[in-house]
């Protein structure tokens, strides 16, 4: 499990790597909500580097895009491994957790918001 | 090739979840199962164990629930687990899964049990003897993709 701060042009991204199962997900979800509390525009999370999402991890993510959307601020995920793809499709979240294909279309996606 | 197979006792309790998974990966790899599998049997495997720790033992921490993962000569992956908890069928009593509200209704609760549905090939449930028996099965090998 690791986090990466990480900009793409002036916007701050997070890479997270590892596995977002029960045993890590409290630790994800700290430390998400603490980086909505920096003033960042919207949270963007690179998720190339996670290879498993369990239901656990899918609670994590629901609970910071609902807090970035209290907050007025944008969300998206972006560089998903097809397994963590799958995941999030079968759970209906894809559109929900707004994911996009890479940093650009996140970027864009964001600056929308 | 031969069966395989897996046994654990795990404590009810969130941490030895973890313990299951990493024992299945390094076991899976041994057998050189695909890797879209094994992470696809971990989530199974994950999502049947925390409903177990978090739902079967109301009262408190209960005794060890058995775990036996055999993995067959045609590649299906046959989970077994056996807990002394209260009688709760996963695949019955589970509350359905929110898949379509807007950002602030969303709900997780269900959707653990939803994504072992889609993963495996086959489901059962039988209570005997005050023990719950959960048993799914999933073919790991040869265009399962779930």
């Amino acid at each position: 499990m690791s986090f990466t701060e990480t900009q793409f042009e002036d916007l701050p991204v997070i890479a997270l790597a590892g596995r977002i199962d029960s045993g890590t997900a409290k630790s994800y979800e700290e430390y998400l909500l603490a980086r909505l509390e920096d003033g960042r525009p919207a949270l963007v999370l690179d998720l190339a580097g996670v290879d498993y999402i369990s239901s656990a991890g899918l609670r994590v993510l629901l609970i910071a895009v609902k807090r970035a959307a209290a907050q007025n601020r944008g969300f998206a995920l972006c560089q998903l491994q097809d397994t963590v793809a799958e995941v999030l499709e079968i759970s209906g979240l894809t559109a929900l957790l707004r994911v996009q294909p890479d940093l650009a279309a996140a970027a864009a996606a964001v600056r929308k918001e | 090739m031969a069966d395989a197979s897996l046994a654990l006792d795990l404590r009810p309790e969130a941490a030895e979840v973890v313990r299951l998974l990493d024992a299945f990966e390094a076991f899976a790899e041994a057998q050189a199962l695909p890797h879209k599998a094994i992470l696809q049997a971990m989530l199974v495997l994950e999502e049947l164990a925390v409903n177990i720790v978090n739902h079967a033992f109301p009262e408190g921490p209960g005794a060890a629930v058995e775990v036996v993962l055999t993995l067959d000569s045609e590649g299906v992956l046959i989970c077994d687990f056996r807990d002394r908890g209260r009688p709760f069928d996963p695949f019955q009593e589970a509350p359905a899964p929110d898949l379509t509200s807007d950002t602030a209704e969303r709900r997780v609760g269900g959707l653990g049990l939803h994504l072992v549905r889609q993963m495996v090939d086959s489901t059962s449930y039988h209570r005997a003897d005050g023990i719950n028996h959960v048993r799914v099965t999933k073919n790991c090998r040869a265009g399962a993709g779930g």
